[in-house]
Order: C-alpha cells, then sequence, then structure tokens
C-alpha cells in the first residue's frame, strides 16, 4: 500500500485504520497463545504468557493507532466518556439543553416529514418531469382544469408532441353484494392511463387499452386501502369478481399505497369504455386529461402544438369558439398549491429551531462561565486551545443527539397527531412519515446545531488568560454576548408570534363569515343511484321525491331539500347561459353561472332567503313550463337596471328550451367562506332529470341532527335496501371542515410561537441570573450606601426591559420585512395589521419581566455585607 | 500518551534487527518476532509490543511497507517487505553498528 493511500485512508476511515491495528495486534497474540497451547500450556497461561510478552497491550495499541493516523478515534471516544461523565454530574443543566434541543429538533422533524410527503417526495410516476396536463379553458373558471371527450379524440388523433395521452373522470359507484354496501370513489380512465403515468401495480396488472373495448368483461384496479379495508390484504383478490354498480367486475390489479392519483380517495380505477353520445359530446367538459411528451419534446414546443390543433378545432365546431387549449407540467399542478403554506411552515419551524439553539448556546455559555476556573487550570497543565474546543464540540454533540432521540418520539408523536387531525384536502398529506430522508435530515440539523452551540463556548472558554479567569473579575465581554443572544432570541419569537396572531386574527375573520344560509340543526348525506337500476329518468325522480317524502315523514324532521352539491364543499358545476333578447357578440364570452339543480324545498330547509318572487313547487314538473331561480350575485352580474323576473334563458348543454326566471333567492357560500359568490342558476331536479343519479340530502331537524342517522339510513333501505348512502355528516362538521385548513396553520404556527415564547422567557431568566450575580457587589454596594428594595428591582427590571425592547425593535424590522409571504393565506387582514404588531410587544415585554421576578428578588435580597464578600 | 521509547540506542537497534530480518523476505509481524528470537538463540527477548510502533515508523519512512495477505492456516495478516529505500537503510546501519561495535571493543580491551 502506498503511503499517500494510507493517508488518505487515515484521514476519510480512521475507525476502518484503528481495526486494523487491532486486528494485527489480535493475530500476533493469537499466534503465540496458539504455539504456547502447543507447547502444552493451559489456556489461562497462554494467554497471560502471551500478553506478558506483548507487553502493554492498550497502550501499544492507542500508540499504534496514534502512529497510523488513527489516533483521533481514540481521543474521540476519551473526549465523549469525559462529557457524558461531566453532564452526568451537572443533571439539571443537561436536563434543561437538551429539552431545549428536542424542541427544536423535534418541531423541524415533524414539519420536514409533513413537507416531504406533500412537496418533496417525487411522485410515484416515471420520469415525472415528462408528464403534462392539457386542458381547455374560456377563460371562465380556469381552476378546473377540464376537457371534452370529443375534443380528447382529437387531440390524441392530431397532436405530434406526446407519446401518449390518457383521460380520467372521478365517479362513484356502489360496492353492493356485502355488508354494509360501500360507495367507492372511482376514477374512470381511459386505456393508456397507467401507461402515461408510467406506474406500476403492487400486485397484477394495471388496465390497458385492450379493456377500453366495448367487448371486453369488465375489470377495475383497486386501491390498496380498498385492498386492505374490505379484502384484508389478500392477494387472492386478483381475479375475483365483485359488484360494482349493478356489475359483475373482475379485480385485475393492486395499487401501491402512495399511488393517489387522480384524487388521495380513489379506491378504485375503471376502464371508460367507448362511452356513449351524451357523454362524449363536446361541449360536456369534464374530464382530466394527461399527457407523456414525446422524446426530445419540450413543453413549450406541446404547448405550441396544442394550441394550434385548439385553434383548428374552434374553427370546425362551434362548441369550441373561445375556447383554447391550455398544456402545463403536471407535478407542479398537483401538489403545488400546497407549497406555500408549507414552506412557510418550514421557515416558522427553522425560527423554533434557531431559538431553541440560540437557547441552548446560552445555557452552554452560562456552564463555560461556571467551568472557568477548572479550564484555565487545564490550559495552564498544558492543554491546547484546540483540545479543549474539540471536548466542548464533543460535550455539545452529546446533548445534541441526546436531544435529536427525544425530539425525534416526540416527532414520531406529532406525526400521528397530523395525521389524525390535519385537514383534508391536502394531497399526500396521509403519507407523512419518519423514514430514513427525514432522520437524514434529523440528522444534520442535530450535527449543525451541536456546531452552532458547542463552537462560541468552546472558543471563548479556550481565549481565556488563566491567570483572569482564577479570579473572579471580568465577564463584562461574555455579559454582552449572552445578551445579544437573548435578544436575537426575543426577535424570533417576535416574529412568530406576530404569524400566529396573523393567522389566528384571519381565521377568526373566516369563521365570522355568514355562509348565506343556517346550518344548525342540519344534517346531510349522499346517495348515489346505480345506472343499471335506475335507468329510466322518471325512476330516478320518483327515487328521491318518495326518499324526500319518507324522511321528512320522520319523527324530529322538519323539512328536507335536495342538491347536487352541498354549499361549502368546493364542487360545483358551471354551465353557460343564453339571456333571450342578449346575443353573445362575436368573439365575445357568452355568460356562465354555477349550476344547481334543487328540490322544490331546497330553500326552505336551508334557510336561504328569497329575495323576490317564488320559490319551486310542485307545479314545476316535467313537462311544465321550464322555470329556474338565480341568485342575487347573477342579478347584479347580468341584470344589473331592471328585475330579472319574467325573463327567459336557455341553459348550455340542455334541450335549448327558453325558462323563465321566477325568483331570485340570496348568495350563498359554496365555494367556502372565504370565495366569492358567482352567478347561480337553480332548477327544479322534476325538470333536469339528466345527471340527477346523485343528491345531497339536506334535513332540517328539530333534535341533535346526528341522532336520526340511523332513522335516515332506515329510510333509504325501506326503499332499496341495496342503496347505500355516504358522506353522512352534520352541517356543521361540514362548515368546520371548510376551514380545517387555515385552523390547522393557524394553530400550528401558534404552538410555535408559543415554544419560542417559553424558550426566549428562560433565556431572559438565565441572562438576569447571570448579571445579577456579575453585579453582587454593585448591588451590595448600592444597599450599603442607602439604596432600598426597591431600587434594587428597579434596576434589575431595568436590564430586563432593555434586553425585551432591543428584541423588540430587531422583531419588528423582521417581522415587517417577512410578514408578506402570508399575504395569501390571510383573509380580510393586512400583514402589516396594526392592532396584531402592537399588541405583540406589548405580550413580549410582559413575559420579559415576569421572568426577571425572580432573579430580581434575589437581587434585593442580598445582604450587603455577604454582597461584598463574595468570593 | 507517549510511551518513551526504552532508550535510543536500542530502537535504533530493533529497526536494524527488523530490517535484516524482512532482507530474508516479507514477513508478518509476529514471524518477525520469532525469528528474532529464535536467532538470537533467546537472548534477545524484546518486548513484542514495541515491535509494531517500530513497523509503522519504519513503513512511513518509507524502508518497508505492507500488505495484507494470507498465512498457510488461511488467516489474514499484514505481510511486511523491504524496499530499496529500506535495504540501502539496512546497509548504512548495519556499516555504522559495525563501526560502533569495533569502537567499543578497542575501550573494552584497554586496561
Amino acid at each position: 500500500m502506498s503511503r499517500l493511500w494510507q493517508r488518505l485512508r487515515a484521514v476519510f476511515a480512521p475507525g476502518r485504520v484503528a481495526r486494523e491495528v487491532d486486528e494485527e495486534i489480535r493475530f500476533h497474540i493469537e499466534m503465540r497463545i496458539a504455539e504456547n497451547r502447543a507447547a502444552g500450556m493451559t489456556p489461562e497461561d497462554a494467554e497471560r504468557d502471551a500478553r506478558r510478552r506483548f507487553g502493554n497491550v492498550t497502550g501499544i495499541g492507542e500508540e499504534a493507532r496514534e502512529l497510523r493516523g488513527a489516533g483521533l478515534v481514540d481521543v474521540f471516544r476519551r473526549d465523549l466518556r469525559i462529557a457524558a461523565r461531566s453532564l452526568a454530574r451537572r443533571p439539571t443543566f443537561a436536563l434543561a439543553a437538551v429539552a431545549t434541543l428536542a424542541l427544536g429538533i423535534g418541531a423541524t422533524t415533524t414539519v420536514f416529514s409533513v413537507v416531504d410527503a406533500v412537496v418533496l417526495r417525487p411522485p410515484p410516476f416515471a420520469e415525472p418531469d415528462r408528464l403534462v396536463a392539457v386542458w381547455e379553458t374560456s377563460g371562465a373558471a380556469d381552476d378546473v382544469r377540464s376537457a371534452s371527450f370529443a375534443n380528447f379524440s382529437d387531440w390524441q388523433a392530431q397532436n405530434r408532441s406526446f407519446s401518449g395521452m390518457a383521460a380520467s373522470f372521478t365517479w362513484t359507484a356502489n360496492l353492493t353484494g356485502v355488508d354494509p354496501p360501500e360507495r367507492l370513489t372511482t376514477a374512470i380512465v381511459t386505456g393508456g392511463f397507467f401507461d402515461v403515468l408510467g406506474a406500476r401495480p403492487a400486485l397484477g396488472r394495471t388496465l390497458g387499452v385492450a379493456d377500453d373495448r366495448a367487448d371486453s368483461p369488465p375489470v377495475a384496479v383497486i386501491g390498496h386501502g380498498l385492498w386492505q379495508r374490505r379484502f384484508g390484504g389478500d392477494p387472492g383478490v386478483i381475479g375475483r369478481s365483485i359488484a360494482l354498480a349493478g356489475q359483475s367486475v373482475t379485480v385485475v390489479g393492486v395499487m401501491a399505497p402512495d399511488f393517489a392519483y387522480p384524487g388521495d380517495d380513489i379506491d378504485l380505477w375503471a376502464p371508460a369504455g367507448p362511452g356513449d353520445a351524451n357523454r362524449n359530446g363536446r361541449s360536456t367538459r369534464f374530464i382530466r386529461v394527461i399527457a407523456r411528451l414525446a422524446p426530445g419534446e419540450t413543453v413549450a414546443g406541446a404547448r405550441a402544438n396544442m394550441e394550434a390543433v385548439g385553434a383548428r378545432l374552434a374553427q370546425e365546431y362551434p362548441d369550441d369558439l373561445g375556447w383554447t387549449v391550455r398544456v402545463s407540467r403536471l407535478v407542479p399542478l398537483l401538489y403545488g398549491d400546497a407549497r406555500p403554506p408549507l414552506l412557510i411552515l418550514l421557515g416558522a419551524v427553522a425560527c423554533v429551531l434557531l431559538v431553541s439553539n440560540v437557547n441552548a448556546a446560552n445555557l452552554l455559555l452560562a456552564r463555560a462561565a461556571a467551568r472557568r476556573r477548572e479550564m484555565a487550570i487545564r490550559v495552564a497543565v498544558g492543554a491546547g486551545r484546540a483540545r479543549l474546543v474539540a471536548q466542548s464540540l464533543t460535550e455539545s454533540l452529546l446533548l445534541a443527539l441526546l436531544g435529536a432521540a427525544a425530539g425525534t418520539g416526540l416527532a414520531a408523536l406529532a406525526v400521528d397527531g397530523v395525521l389524525a387531525w390535519g385537514p383534508g384536502g391536502i394531497p399526500r398529506l396521509a403519507q407523512a412519515t419518519i423514514d430514513g430522508r427525514v432522520l437524514a435530515v434529523t440528522l444534520a440539523i442535530t450535527v449543525g446545531s451541536a456546531l452552532a452551540c458547542g463552537l462560541l463556548p468552546g472558543f471563548l472558554v479556550s481565549r481565556d488568560a488563566p491567570l483572569d479567569a482564577l479570579k473572579r473579575e471580568g465577564g463584562g465581554q461574555r455579559a454582552r454576548l449572552r445578551g445579544a443572544l437573548v435578544v436575537s432570541e426575543i426577535a424570533l419569537a417576535l416574529i412568530l408570534l406576530v404569524g400566529a396572531g396573523l393567522l389566528m386574527k384571519s381565521f377568526a375573520r373566516l369563521s365570522a363569515v355568514a355562509p348565506g344560509f343556517d346550518t344548525r340543526n342540519l344534517l346531510t348525506l349522499r346517495v348515489w343511484l346505480p345506472a343499471q337500476k335506475y335507468r329510466d329518468n322518471d325512476r330516478q325522480i320518483a327515487f328521491f321525491q318518495e326518499l324526500e317524502r319518507r324522511i321528512g315523514a320522520l319523527p324530529g324532521v322538519r323539512s328536507v331539500g335536495g342538491v347536487q352539491d352541498l354549499p361549502l364543499r368546493k364542487n360545483q358545476m358551471m354551465n353557460e347561459l343564453a339571456i333571450e333578447g342578449r346575443p353573445v357578440p362575436a368573439g365575445g364570452r357568452p355568460p356562465y353561472a354555477a349550476y344547481r339543480v334543487v328540490s322544490p324545498d331546497y330553500f326552505a330547509t336551508m334557510g336561504i332567503p328569497l329575495r323576490a318572487g317564488r320559490r319551486f313547487d310542485a307545479t314545476d314538473r316535467s313537462g311544465a313550463a321550464g322555470v329556474v331561480v338565480v341568485n342575487d350575485s347573477l342579478v347584479a352580474r347580468y341584470f344589473p337596471d331592471g328585475s330579472p323576473l319574467g325573463r327567459r334563458l336557455r341553459l348550455g348543454a340542455d334541450d335549448g328550451a327558453l325558462r323563465t326566471i321566477v325568483g331570485v333567492v340570496g348568495d350563498v357560500k359554496h365555494m367556502g367562506l372565504d370565495a366569492d359568490e358567482g352567478p347561480a342558476v337553480y332548477q327544479p331536479h322534476a325538470q333536469k332529470p339528466e345527471f340527477l343519479r346523485w343528491m345531497t340530502l339536506a334535513v332540517r331537524t328539530e333534535v341533535e341532527p346526528s341522532a336520526l342517522v340511523a332513522a335516515v339510513r332506515g329510510a333509504v333501505r325501506s326503499l332499496d335496501p341495496d342503496q347505500p348512502i355516504f358522506d353522512v355528516a352534520t352541517m356543521e362538521t361540514v362548515l368546520s371542515r371548510s376551514v380545517a385548513a387555515p385552523r390547522f396553520f393557524a394553530a400550528l404556527i401558534g404552538g410555535f410561537a408559543l415554544i419560542a415564547l417559553l424558550l426566549a422567557a428562560v433565556g431572559v431568566y438565565g441572562v438576569l441570573a447571570f448579571l445579577v450575580t456579575q453585579r453582587t457587589r454593585e448591588i451590595g454596594v448600592r444597599v450599603a450606601l442607602g439604596a432600598r428594595r426597591m431600587d434594587v428591582l428597579r434596576l434589575v427590571l431595568g436590564d430586563a426591559l432593555k434586553l425585551a425592547s432591543l428584541g423588540v425593535v430587531l422583531g419588528i424590522a423582521g417581522a415587517l420585512a417577512l410578514t408578506h409571504v402570508l399575504a395569501n393565506l390571510l383573509y380580510q387582514v393586512s400583514p402589516t395589521d396594526l392592532a396584531t404588531f402592537a399588541a405583540v410587544p406589548v405580550v413580549l415585554v410582559v413575559v420579559a419581566a415576569a421572568a426577571s421576578v425572580i432573579p430580581a428578588r434575589r437581587a434585593a435580597g442580598l445582604s450587603p455585607v455577604i454582597a461584598l464578600y463574595a468570593e | 500518551m507517549e510511551r518513551a521509547p526504552r532508550s535510543d540506542l536500542l530502537q535504533g537497534t530493533l529497526d536494524m534487527l527488523v530490517l535484516k530480518t524482512l532482507r530474508r523476505g516479507a514477513s508478518h509481524g509476529y514471524d518477525i518476532a520469532r525469528w528474532i528470537q529464535r536467532t538470537s538463540d533467546d537472548a534477545l527477548q524484546v518486548e513484542e509490543g514495541s515491535l509494531y510502533p517500530a513497523l509503522y515508523r519504519m513503513e512511513e519512512r518509507g524502508w518497508i511497507r505492507s500488505e495484507w495477505g494470507t498465512t498457510e492456516n488461511n488467516r489474514r495478516a499484514r505481510y511486511y517487505q523491504l524496499t530499496p529505500k529500506g535495504r540501502r537503510q539496512l546497509e548504512a546501519e548495519a556499516e555504522s553498528w559495525q563501526r560502533l561495535s569495533i569502537a567499543i571493543a578497542k575501550i573494552m580491551e584497554t586496561t
């Protein structure tokens, strides 16, 4: 082995080099033992003789390892032992430091595991960067990103940029033949879906183009959750038949737990099949289209290509006039929404980590101060400065590792909490876990914390001239340093508190928004009729009308209403309008509105106020004159000058009949409390039988709504025993869930702010206690000269307030600079909200004052005699 | 923790003996110790452990080099062998040892 190679090994793998030395020595001794035994000695004598001949095994081992350059291993082991013993002698200090670091490291680990799961982890697709989403927009509601089947087929045929395209839409199907029947969220996908994504199944196979043919047997791929839940994780599920939506469907594959596309809760994927004329209409836009870029193609190139294709189609088909085709990378669209708040969360927890590190550094400084004499003696006896710094670092590394262990335990609990109470609607949140990647980051911040906390005290300690340390003087510089650290803690805590305050105020404002209807005592549930059983439009209407009658007859029920999509569920259908007497100018956008199909009693049940005209009633039957009801926003936008009552309009994708506006109702916050309500058109369900197979029923109850769930389920069963109900929740719950995300976020940041505040308070206490000891003589002199208790208290309090004000000033500057990142998350609250910025400093000053009470009282209680003779 | 060498003289002598041993061919540390012992008829009872620091120092100086190998019993052991530089060092030391012993002998012969 060349010498250079050996030297390199010694630097980069000292452990291995040390082990080789040990092995060589061991070999020697064992050879001697073998020879001795061959000469007839007993095993014990053989070994004793071998060791005697060898000499001092341990000493030679150390010397040998040192010579080979692996001496550091020994040094490190020794330092670790010294550090452990020294910490054991001061358990309160060790506990405080470990607890401080545990809080910081634990919080950071928790947040990182969430951010990793939601934002950082690559999705389970092949080459996710090559996937794009394709959709059409007319400028109206762009966040829906849908397309129509007819256009999708043409895109597939006419594009030049994609190696594959696929479409999907979410649907619901009832799983029957099992007890209880369950309604599944399904994704209906075209043949190339899994191939375009490059997704592999966990078991069996995925769907292919062959499954889309009209003559193929009905098959499906199920999700991991469904597999565990209803099939017990049995691998024999492949090939089994299940009763889905009245059909017998064969299960051909199971997906892995992390495959959650197009939604987090998809239970099952089924082939789209050839479809029907209704579904394949060019203006029925409800599918999501994805595509994989052909090799060598770029997103910009694909975009240009598809825009050209779209323009050609728009010229050919009037249904496409005014619509453009958009192309964008898929992955940011999937997870991009979650990125900003999670990054803010990362920033906030970084503040907490900083505060905890500063606190730990302060603790270590305090301890270093107490050990100045010990260190000075060591220096005087010959320990090098580098060794002292190394020892200090080893100690802080040990503390950091212990803190990391405790913190990881805390993080495991916290992640469980997030999984249990976290808001829905954040993609992949359910996959948050503490795995290898997260632990690697934890280790990195642990080592970083150890360096940050340990370098400073170590450096300071080693710079002390021994003579100074042996006296009690000096320390002015040290006091300033510790004061500076505490000031930074206070500033960070202020930033976090301001952020938390803003978020909480925003949440309070949001919660106070009136939803536009009465949310109390309202039970909601959804029913989805299978097409096979309820093929006939009349049968569907009859079912819902009879169901509403039966539920209405239950004791404790005041009224029942039905609507397709419940308000606050953030889901709605849009439709184009053609208002009679108002032709759309060429090249202009037609009017559009949210489109809601409701039962006659809906408005009354929900408590939506009637502004003008009348509600729907029994005369608005199928075959009678078509009627609609509109909301305030529609009137404001399209009939600003006159009453809309009596005016007529056509609904897009309809039979083209003119329908009369007979009533105006109040706006409802359909898309969430923070979203502005747009124009909406209501149609009685008797007059719109298509797509009526699902309804959400709202039941106004006299008693607590959840008490009636069983009775309602019974009413449904009595009509059709195979019909499940799902999404059963009281309106209050739906309301609460709709603001779950801002609430969760505000609570998290609030928690971090509290931790930072607590740590800052402890830091203030520590520094003040230190200052009091430093100024013991001064205080003694003052008392001897006549200072009263009050004056001493004021002195200490003054120190506290000085620190606090500096911290507050710095913190406000930082907060002003940083809170604008919260702007998108705040509802009707400015990022520089005066009230919050004024209240938080007051809180901090009060806390600082409170933290100074104990040191102040101790100082005031000092007897001047003891103080003056303090050694 | 430094172990002071026994005496400078002995340290340098040990080095020379090791180099001489290795002139016969590559050996591992145990073989070197045994050969020195046997060849000197057990007169030289070197503390066997001190061999290894010596070997490492000599390797640092470039007089010998080492390699992992296997013994007849299929065990892993580190084998050392002379480098050209080591050969030259051996000659130099042998020569100076010769002169030293002649000088001492001369002194001891006088009364």
